[in-house]
């Protein structure tokens, strides 16, 4: 049997102006969920509370059926995440990011590092700092699948240009085609979550709007344009 | 916590570059003085106290590359993540006071104006206060970032420096063998910066457990 991936109940975090209220999301084993939303609407919160980088007020987190709360060291060597910063100081160039991250996972894989970089063509030599916007991104990219992770957190593709973001989408695809394998991705470019989620959760300040199947979102959802008095009188 | 030495390891032969430059530049200075003062050594010391300010300058680094976010993302507790701070500040201290150190020898053998024992004294005099300012900075940055870390430290290093040198004239108006036989100031100050840096170290785990990792 197949562990959900993700199983998040009632999670709350309040700020000052924000609330992210009472979520619940289910993400099973061998799928991609999108994670749609405006600006504020509580995505980067969520990925946080998730990897107990923030405490949460309520609710419960279960990465890979474990409880986040208790043992996250451990369960971070299954997590891959990418946020949309990456977060790699502009000194170190690409192998020694390597290095580091040998020395990081119990799991590393040099050899899949290097195909992933070969594979987006990536320089090795350039100081992460001289890289493009793209191209750290796909260092980042890299690093969250080159430890044999079964969850990827992604909040980086959405702001990588087109060519690229069809490259690390079909790796993501490829990704999930193991039953084990899941990605949560946080995007706002809708064709992307379109073409490869199998669920669609939409958040909009801090509150879960939906959450739903694509294929039924694609065949039992539409778009009115018309007035309120318009939709009244539809039946 | 192998990963996190080695990228503070990278990152200092890359962004410090300039501490080494003012290492040189004091070293040179002692060997240079010294026809003008008997006690030029004492410019070498400069590096050995400096070096107590690598940590909070490798802390402040992660700040701005968000690196302090990614590694809320990889398997580190934060007792490691700050473990790793402290233990490679130390390493890197200790290293400053041994190349200072052997500098000091040369500069006995040639110069020889103070012996390298009343030398070696007041380097681990320097050395010591040099692990007091990490101790007392770190639970701050930890706690409030490097920003507000780095102003308590600049007050609490001019504060330092002014009750030091007015204290300083009176103790070394001793012979330093002498004090050393007679008194235990010194062991008694080695302890006191053991336990401060100890209790430092536990400050700052507790108080980053508690930090909320948002940027």
């Amino acid at each position: 049997m197949t562990v959900n991936a993700l199983e998040i109940t009632n999670l709350t975090k309040k700020y000052n102006g924000f609330k992210l209220d009472g979520l619940n999301l289910t993400l099973p084993g061998g799928c991609i969920l999108g994670l749609i939303g405006e600006n504020g609407a509580g995505k980067s919160t969520t990925i946080k509370l998730i990897l107990d980088m923030i405490k949460r007020d309520d609710g419960s987190v279960k990465i890979l059926g474990r409880d986040n709360s208790g043992e996250i060291r451990l369960i971070k060597e299954d997590v891959g995440t990418v946020f949309d910063d990456v977060g790699i100081p502009d000194c170190l160039n690409v192998r020694q990011v390597g290095k580091i991250m040998r020395g990081t996972f119990k799991n590393w894989s040099d050899k899949d590092y290097d195909a992933l970089l070969k594979r987006l063509d990536v320089p090795l030599d350039k100081p992460f700092g001289k890289l493009s916007r793209g191209n750290r991104m796909k260092v980042g990219i890299a690093v969250a699948m080159s430890h044999n992770a079964k969850l990827l957190l992604d909040e980086a593709t959405s702001g990588l240009d087109p060519i690229v973001r069809d490259e690390v989408l079909d790796i993501l695809n490829e990704f999930t085609r193991d039953e084990e394998h899941s990605v949560l991705m946080s995007s706002h470019i809708v064709s992307d979550l379109e073409k490869i989620c199998d669920y669609i959760a939409f958040l909009h300040k801090g509150k879960l709007i939906l959450f739903e199947e694509k294929d039924a979102l694609l065949a039992e959802y539409g778009v009115i344009h018309c007035t309120e008095q318009r939709l009244a009188e539809l039946d | 916590m192998k990963g996190l030495l080695l990228k503070d390891f990278y990152v200092t032969m890359k962004s410090c570059k300039m501490f080494f430059i003012v290492y040189a530049i004091f070293i040179a200075m002692s060997f240079a003085l010294s026809d003008s003062t008997d006690e030029s050594f004492l410019f070498m010391m400069y590096p050995v106290l400096m070096s107590g300010v690598l940590a909070m300058s490798l802390l402040s680094f992660d700040e701005k590359f968000k690196w302090i976010k990614y590694s809320g993302a990889l398997p580190y507790s934060p007792a490691q993540i700050v473990l790793s701070k402290y233990l490679f500040g130390f390493i890197y201290q200790v290293l400053t006071a041994l190349i200072v150190f052997l500098a000091l020898v040369v500069w006995a053998n040639t110069i020889g104006d103070t012996t390298l024992s009343e030398a070696a004294f007041s380097l681990g005099g320097m050395f010591t206060i040099s692990l007091v300012i990490p101790s007392v900075s770190l639970p701050f940055c930890f706690k409030f970032g490097t920003e507000k870390g780095r102003i308590f430290y600049f007050v609490f290093a001019f504060g330092l420096g002014a009750v030091f040198f007015k204290f300083a004239d009176k103790y070394f108006a001793y012979k330093y063998e002498e004090h050393i036989k007679t008194n235990y100031f010194p062991l008694i100050w080695v302890a006191a910066v053991v336990v401060l840096y100890a209790i430092s170290l536990a400050i700052s785990i507790a108080v980053y457990r508690k930090r909320e990792i948002t940027d």
